[in-house]
C-alpha cells in the first residue's frame, strides 16, 4: 500500500507540465517567426503562448483542473496562428504537436489530482503512463496517416464529412457528459 | 457504484471538437491531425473499462470497549473488483475519532492479491459511541477519464468510556443506608469507630463489655459504635441544554465527571443511580456492584442534551428513583430555570442536595463592545444570585472548571457542607 499525499510528487508533475508548455509554445513561436510574412501573426502566436502559459501554471499550481482545458487550447490555438502565418505547405510536426499537448494535459491533470486526497502507487501510475504513450502514438499514427491522405488528395469531400460528423458527434458527448455531473458528488475522506 | 467523468472527460472532447472545426473552418487538415492523440486516448478510455461490480468491504475493531484517547486497531476486509487495476479505500471517521499514523485513504492495486486487509489505527478523542465508516471507495478506468465511486457501511461500533478521576475525597451524605459499606454511619450499633458507652443490659454481648470503664465505675458498661453502612447516590444530569462545540462541551464535562463520581461511590460500595433529566426523561435505578458500574457507564455514554420547549419540573421523576435520605448530586451548567427549579424542589422535599456547576463563561467568546460588556456583567450578577439561592436553600454548589481535578471541587462542596451543618429531614 503506498503512501499518499507526499509534496514531492505533485510538485514534480506541475514543473513537468509547465516545462513542457513552454517549450511546445517556445517551438512554435520560434517556427512562426521563422515563417510568418506578417509581423502581427507573429505577435498574435506569442501572446497566446504566453497567455496559455499563464493559465496551465495557474491551474496546476491551483490545482484547478477545469483551467487545463484552456491552457492547452490556447496552446493549440498558438499553433494554428503560425499555420495560418506559415501559408501553403502542409506541416508535418502537427502529430508531434498533438501529442505533446496530450502530454502537457495529462501531466497537469495528474498535478492537479495529485494535490487532492488521492492515494497514489508508482507501478500503477507507470502502467498508465504506458498506456497513455501507446495510445497517444496510435492518435500520432492515424493523424500522420490523415495528413498524407490530405497532401495526396486535397480538398477531399469525405474528409469534410467526416470532421463535421466529429464535430458533432463529440459536441454531443461533451452536452451529454456536462449533464451527467449536474448530481450530487461524493465527498472524499 | 456511481460514475462520474474526471476533469480530463469533461475537456477532451471539446478540444478535439474545437480543433476539427478549426480545421474545417480554415481548411488545415494539420489542426486536425493535432487533434488525432486526443481523440485516441478519449476512444480508449471510453472503451477500455467497464463499470466495476461493487467489492464487498467489512471493517472489524479490534476492541469494541475502550477508554476515551486509547488506540484502537481496525481492520478493513476487501474484496477486490476484478474490473479496475487499483480501488482506494478510505475510510470516514466520525466527529470525535481521529487517525492516528496512517494515510486515508489508501490505494490498494489488483496485482497483490483479490482480497486484501488494511490495518488503520483510531483514536477517539472523547467518550461516546462512534459507528466507523462508511467507508468510501474510489477508482478510476484506465486513462482516467471516469472515477467510479461508492460507500458502503463499516458496521464497526466502538464505544468508548470517559476517563474516570480516581476521587479519594467524596460528598459526605447526610445520613446512610440500612446495608453494610464503608462510611460510619452517625447511628450507633455494631461497627468499628467508638460511640459511646452505656450501662449494661441484659441481652448486651458480653464482647461489647467495656472492662476498663466497667472497673473504673463499679458495675458492667459496654461500648456502642458507629456502624459501617453504604449510601444511596442519585447523579442528575442537567440535559436541558449545553454549552461550547461538541468536542469540549459542558455536555462531554458532565458525563466525564458523573463517570468519575460513579465509579468512586461505587468502589465504597455505595449505591449509584442516574437520571437524566432534559428534553427527555431517562434514568438507571440506584445499584451497586461491578456489573450495575458497568451498565451505568453504559447508560452514561448515551446521554445527550434534547431540546424541549416543554415545562417540567421535579414531579416528572419517578418516586422510586429517589430512595429515602439518598444523596442527589446535580451536575449542571445552571443554564436552565427548569433544572434549577426541580434541584430546589428536591431540597424543599427533604432530600439531600449538591450541586456540581460546569462553567459556561469558557465557552463563550469576550464581549466586543461596551453594552455587550455590560451585558456579560449582568449575566454573571444574575449567576451568582442562581447560586446564592442555592446555597441559601442548603445546597452545597461549587464550580468545576475543566482544568482543575475533580477532587478539589468535591472537597470544596463537601467543605461547605460541614460548615452549613447540613441538616435534612
Amino acid at each position: 500500500v503506498a503512501p499518499s499525499r507526499s509534496t514531492a510528487r505533485p510538485l514534480s508533475a506541475a514543473l513537468l507540465a509547465a516545462g513542457l508548455a513552454a517549450v511546445l509554445a517556445a517551438v512554435v513561436l520560434v517556427r512562426a517567426a521563422a515563417a510568418a510574412e506578417a509581423p502581427w501573426l507573429v505577435d498574435g502566436a506569442g501572446a497566446a503562448g504566453a497567455v496559455a502559459l499563464l493559465v496551465i501554471a495557474a491551474a496546476v499550481l491551483t490545482a484547478r483542473a477545469a483551467a487545463v482545458g484552456w491552457g492547452v487550447a490556447l496552446l493549440a490555438a498558438e499553433y494554428a496562428i503560425f499555420l495560418v502565418g506559415r501559408g501553403a505547405p502542409l506541416d508535418a510536426y502537427a502529430p508531434l504537436l498533438g501529442i505533446g499537448l496530450v502530454l502537457v494535459a495529462e501531466l497537469s491533470f495528474t498535478a492537479c489530482e495529485w494535490r487532492g486526497p488521492h492515494a497514489v502507487d508508482s507501478t500503477v501510475e507507470l502502467r498508465r503512463w504506458s498506456r497513455l504513450a501507446l495510445a497517444a502514438a496510435a492518435g500520432g499514427g492515424v493523424g500522420g496517416g490523415a495528413l498524407a491522405l490530405a497532401a495526396a488528395v486535397p480538398g477531399s469531400v469525405a474528409g469534410l464529412v467526416i470532421g463535421a460528423a466529429g464535430v458533432v458527434g463529440l459536441v454531443g458527448l461533451a452536452a451529454w457528459l456536462r449533464a451527467s455531473t449536474s448530481g450530487e458528488t461524493q465527498p472524499a475522506p | 457504484v456511481s460514475w462520474a467523468p474526471t476533469a480530463r472527460l469533461l475537456a477532451y472532447p471539446w478540444l478535439i471538437a474545437a480543433l476539427l472545426l478549426a480545421a474545417l473552418a480554415s481548411g488545415r487538415p494539420e489542426l486536425a491531425a493535432v487533434a488525432a492523440p486526443l481523440a485516441a486516448l478519449l476512444l480508449a478510455g471510453l472503451l477500455s473499462t467497464r463499470r466495476p461490480q461493487l467489492p464487498a468491504v467489512l471493517v472489524s475493531a479490534a476492541e469494541g470497549r475502550v477508554i476515551e484517547g486509547d488506540r484502537v486497531d481496525l481492520t478493513v476486509d476487501v474484496a477486490f473488483p476484478g474490473e479496475v487495476e487499483a480501488l482506494e479505500v478510505g475510510l470516514l471517521l466520525p466527529s470525535g475519532v481521529e487517525l492516528v499514523e496512517a494515510d486515508n485513504p489508501r490505494l490498494l492495486a489488483r496485482a497483490d492479491g483479490p482480497r486484501q486487509i488494511l490495518t488503520v489505527s483510531v483514536r477517539p478523542r472523547r467518550w461516546g459511541v462512534f459507528a466507523l465508516g462508511p467507508v468510501h471507495l474510489r477508482a478510476f478506468d484506465d486513462f482516467r477519464l471516469r472515477r467510479f465511486e461508492a460507500r458502503l457501511d463499516g458496521g464497526a461500533v466502538i464505544r468508548a468510556y470517559p476517563r474516570a478521576e480516581r476521587l479519594r475525597t467524596l460528598v459526605r451524605p447526610a445520613h446512610t443506608h440500612l446495608y453494610s459499606g464503608n462510611r460510619v454511619a452517625a447511628r450507633k450499633g455494631e461497627g468499628i469507630e467508638f460511640a459511646d458507652t452505656r450501662p449494661y443490659v441484659p441481652g448486651d454481648q458480653l464482647r461489647s463489655v467495656n472492662w476498663r470503664a466497667s472497673a473504673r465505675r463499679g458495675d458492667l458498661w459496654v461500648t456502642l459504635r458507629h456502624p459501617e453502612r453504604n449510601v444511596d447516590v442519585v447523579l442528575l444530569l442537567d440535559t436541558f441544554t449545553h454549552a461550547g462545540a461538541a468536542d469540549g462541551s459542558t455536555l462531554e464535562q458532565m458525563v466525564r465527571g458523573a463517570s468519575s463520581l460513579a465509579s468512586a461511590w461505587l468502589r465504597e460500595r455505595d449505591r449509584v443511580g442516574v437520571i437524566d433529566f432534559g428534553g427527555t426523561l431517562r434514568w438507571l435505578e440506584v445499584g451497586g456492584g461491578l456489573r450495575h458500574a458497568y451498565r451505568l457507564v453504559d447508560a452514561l455514554l448515551d446521554t445527550q442534551v434534547v431540546f424541549s420547549y416543554a415545562w417540567k419540573g421535579s414531579e416528572v421523576i419517578p418516586i422510586r428513583l429517589l430512595p429515602p435520605h439518598a444523596l442527589v448530586v446535580g451536575l449542571s451548567p445552571l443554564l436552565d430555570q427548569r433544572f434549577l427549579k426541580a434541584l430546589l424542589d428536591l431540597r424543599g422535599r427533604g432530600l439531600d442536595v449538591a450541586v456540581i456547576e460546569l462553567p459556561v463563561e469558557p465557552h463563550l467568546g469576550a464581549p466586543a463592545t461596551e453594552v455587550a460588556l455590560l451585558a456579560r456583567r449582568m449575566w454573571r450578577l444574575e449567576r451568582e444570585t442562581v447560586r446564592a439561592r442555592l446555597l441559601q436553600a442548603g445546597v452545597g454548589v461549587a464550580e468545576w472548571a475543566e482544568s482543575e481535578p475533580l477532587e478539589a471541587v468535591v472537597a470544596e462542596v463537601d467543605a461547605w457542607r460541614r460548615r452549613a451543618r447540613l441538616r435534612v429531614r
